[in-house]
């Protein structure tokens, strides 16, 4: 299991939404999710990504004019067994 | 990151509190469901409906209202959402189900009411859900003792419509329930100053039904030997279904089903092989409510099915759509609504039925029976749902919880010695 | 081979070893769990068993079970004390568990968990209430036995260890005896543990393990109540560790 993980964070829902349809265009996966706590302090949604393909995303948010804050990286914590729900 | 922080103060929101709610909501979400391996791609639509649950929706109900539209809450899978959205109005789920709101549900509620009664009014009091900001009336019903108070003390709060739910299952109450529609349509008509016309019925029926339909496909798919779905995801639909736009939920889910029915056809499974096949019955798990379905899922379980209110009497069943008058399309409902099997009524032996046949159509090794604490009506059934399971030879356990975390680690203890005993 | 079964329960940890060598020893749980199987991991090398070796298998069990991270196999103390109880009696048999924290009736058919309950959350009707009702009448565990043979019993009606002892504090208010409160005390417990037994249909044979499991007074009061002899067990308390030894042979072969 990697380490480390690596969001795609966006002013607004539109934008991620448009870079998410894109890269599916693409077949790059990307996961929708809640955008990490230590990453914001509002609710949103933020694209979860793989390392190896942020050379292509990159590439795609400029081809296409999407508006990223940025692409940042957070240690993985993620744990099923942890037993705290909301 | 969309900020939704200046629509919740002007929905006159505790914005300060709520945002505690925010904080742990990704965390809880990364812990069930992405830490899942293989999911299907299209659970990215819910993961989205979720990431953004007080921000999207919310904005959409609320430019709703900006053109001269109404909003109604409700609580119970009997409420006809078909007169709401026949009237142009929108229909949303409104129950918690989150402990977060549950302290200030105490603050008015005894404390042995259902967590899900206290949840409800405390994201009302508390002014921490925008749903409930957003609802211009409440539509509650009498399916239990603990909601018909709590209605009376939202009611000082905000419209409440309460609909009379008779408790048993005599001609007479079908009919009974029929003429509750009819009320419930004039009020519907009066508030939204819309007709309810025999074609507005026809229309939303239409659209209802298929909502239940793609919900059905979805549960067929989990049928299979090969389990395309976890029980985590098929319930995150399931309580999304309640909120979400019904047009677009039964589009997107039919498009994750085209998907589990390729899993299926290429014997694609999210569970090992022989992992043993679990039913849950018993009392609805409100969003975010996940507590049991991931403990389960970490415990060598696989949920294949939910005979609940989050589950399978949400969906199970059409409405007749070939009536062409109102009093015959209300009749229609009255039928189909009555067909569903809660516990307030007396006698239930339709809903030992229903667990029976839904234990052989998912081929479950064993049932997992649910109760929220203090729900005396499905704590009771349970004496009849194991008696009739154990003489089915299904082996059943009872569990009672509630929306925190502190009996994490004893249910943990309790499931997994249960599917312990299922592989022996 | 060793086969080694520990079980961390709430109050006590209970080790038992079968294969080459045979032991068994307690020890009390603590604040913490990890703390608790660092000292089993040192007390089994000092007799010439390192829990590490190729040749130890280790399951581990009990409600502190995950601490144990040198465990081959994490397996619930249902499922552990179902297999020792079987030893102790035999394949058909119910399994009457009064642990710190919880109770646990437990049928087993053939040789297998047919069937378990666990007492809901709630400490009436565990161990723990009479550690706290034996602290309120300043005497040991084992002195609170002994008192209440002497007793007549004084009835404690309330569900709720808090409110039990209320009542236990009227009691003493009123200047009762302390052998008929004593009597009480156990009374109750063995009357909430009958209740929670007689929810599912017990077999002949029925056997208490537990840290009370060898008290002849304890099984005779259960047996009055449910209306069937339940048997005291001499290793007991050491069932759910026995399970666990056993199950880590069964589990390695």
């Amino acid at each position: 299991m990697q380490k480390v993980q690596h969001y795609v964070l966006f002013p607004n829902h539109d934008n991620a939404m448009r870079l998410y349809k894109e890269l599916k265009g693409l077949g790059v996966r990307a996961v929708i999710a809640p955008t990490p706590r230590v990453l914001s302090t509002c609710c949103g949604v933020s694209l979860l990504i793989e390392e190896k393909d942020i050379g292509k995303i990159e590439a795609c948010i400029k081809e296409h004019g999407i508006e990223v804050l940025k692409i940042e990286a957070i240690e993985r914590d993620i744990n099923p067994m942890r037993d705290r729900y909301c | 990151m969309a900020d939704y922080r200046k629509m919740w103060e002007d929905l006159g929101m505790d914005v300060e509190t709520h945002d505690q709610l925010c904080a742990v909501l990704p965390q809880a979400f990364g812990d069930v469901y992405l830490s899942q391996e293989n999911r299907p791609e299209g659970m990215d639509y819910y993961n989205m409906v979720v990431a953004d649950i007080h921000g999207i929706r919310p904005s959409e109900l609320i430019e709703h209202q900006k053109k001269g539209g109404k909003v109604f809450g409700t609580f119970c899978v009997y409420v006809p959402d078909e007169i709401v959205f026949a009237a142009d109005a929108i229909a949303t789920g409104l129950c918690g189900g989150s402990q977060f709101w549950v302290p200030g549900g105490e603050k008015v509620l005894p404390t042995n009411t259902c967590p899900l009664i206290k949840a409800s009014v405390g994201a009302r009091i508390d002014r921490t859900c925008p749903f409930f900001r957003i609802a211009d009336m409440y539509v509650g019903e009498t399916t239990c003792d603990g909601k018909k108070k709590a209605w009376e003390i939202l009611a000082e709060d905000v419209p409440v419509h309460v609909m009379n739910l008779p408790q048993m299952k005599r001609a007479k109450d079908v009919k009974a329930w029929a003429e509750e529609i009819e009320a419930f349509k004039n009020v519907v008509e009066e508030f939204t100053g819309n007709k309810v016309t025999a074609e507005k019925l026809a229309e939303s029926i239409k659209l209802i039904n298929a909502k239940r339909k793609a919900l059905e496909r979805l549960y067929e798919t989990r049928r299979n030997e090969n389990i395309p779905i976890s029980g985590c995801d098929a319930l995150l639909i399931s309580q999304i279904a309640f909120y979400d736009d019904p047009g677009r939920f039964t589009q997107m889910t039919n498009k994750l089903c085209d998907e589990l029915e390729k899993r299926v056809s290429d014997g694609v499974s999210v569970f090992k092989k022989g992992t043993k096949r679990i039913m849950l019955t018993g009392t609805p798990l409100a969003i975010p409510n996940w507590k049991l379905h991931n403990i389960v899922e970490t415990s060598g379980g696989a949920i294949v099915c939910e005979e609940m209110c989050t589950g399978t009497r949400y969906f199970e069943r059409q409405v007749d759509e070939s009536k062409e008058t109102v009093e015959e399309q209300i009749t229609a409902l009255a039928e189909r609504y009555m067909g569903i099997n809660c516990a307030c009524f007396t006698p239930n032996t339709g809903r030992i039925d229903d667990i029976l046949r839904l234990a052989k159509e998912y081929k479950v090794d064993g049932i997992i029976d649910v109760n929220l604490k203090f729900c005396n009506l499905y704590d009771t059934e349970g004496y009849f749902v194991e008696r009739a399971m154990k003489d089915a030879g299904i082996p059943v356990l009872g569990i009672e919880t509630d929306y925190t975390d502190s009996d994490a680690q004893q249910l943990r203890t309790r499931v997994s010695a249960f599917i312990e005993m299922l592989n022996n | 081979m060793n086969y080694v079964g520990i079980d961390i329960g709430s109050t006590a940890s209970k080790v038992a070893v079968r294969g080459e060598k045979e032991l068994y020893f307690v020890l009390p749980t603590g604040w913490s769990s990890r703390e608790t199987t660092l000292t089993i991991k040192e007390k089994l090398l000092e007799d010439g068993i390192n829990v590490l070796a190729e040749e130890t298998k280790v399951v581990a069990t009990g409600y502190g079970r995950v601490a144990v991270d040198f465990a081959d196999y994490v397996i619930t103390e249902i499922t552990c004390h179902a297999r020792g109880g079987r030893e102790i009696a035999g394949d058909s048999c119910a399994i009457i568990d009064v642990g710190g924290q919880d109770t646990k009736v437990i049928l087993v058919e053939n040789g297998m968990v047919q069937d378990f309950l666990m007492n809901d959350k709630c400490s009436a009707g565990t161990g723990k209430f009479l550690e706290i009702m034996a602290n309120r009448l300043g005497v040991t565990l084992g002195e609170l036995f002994d008192m209440a043979q002497a007793g007549t019993v004084l009835p404690i009606s309330s569900l709720c260890t808090v409110f039990a002892e209320s009542e236990v504090i009227n009691y003493i208010g009123e200047g009762r005896k302390r052998e008929d409160i004593a009597a009480g005390v156990v009374d109750s417990v063995a009357a909430k543990v009958a209740q929670l037994s007689q929810r599912k249909n017990l077999p002949d044979k029925v056997i208490l393990t537990g840290g009370l499991s060898h008290s002849y007074y304890f099984t005779s009061a259960l047996s009055g109540k449910i209306g069937q002899t339940v048997e005291p067990t001499e290793n007991g308390r050491y069932a759910g560790a026995i399970g666990a030894a056993l199950l880590a042979k069964e589990k390695s072969r």
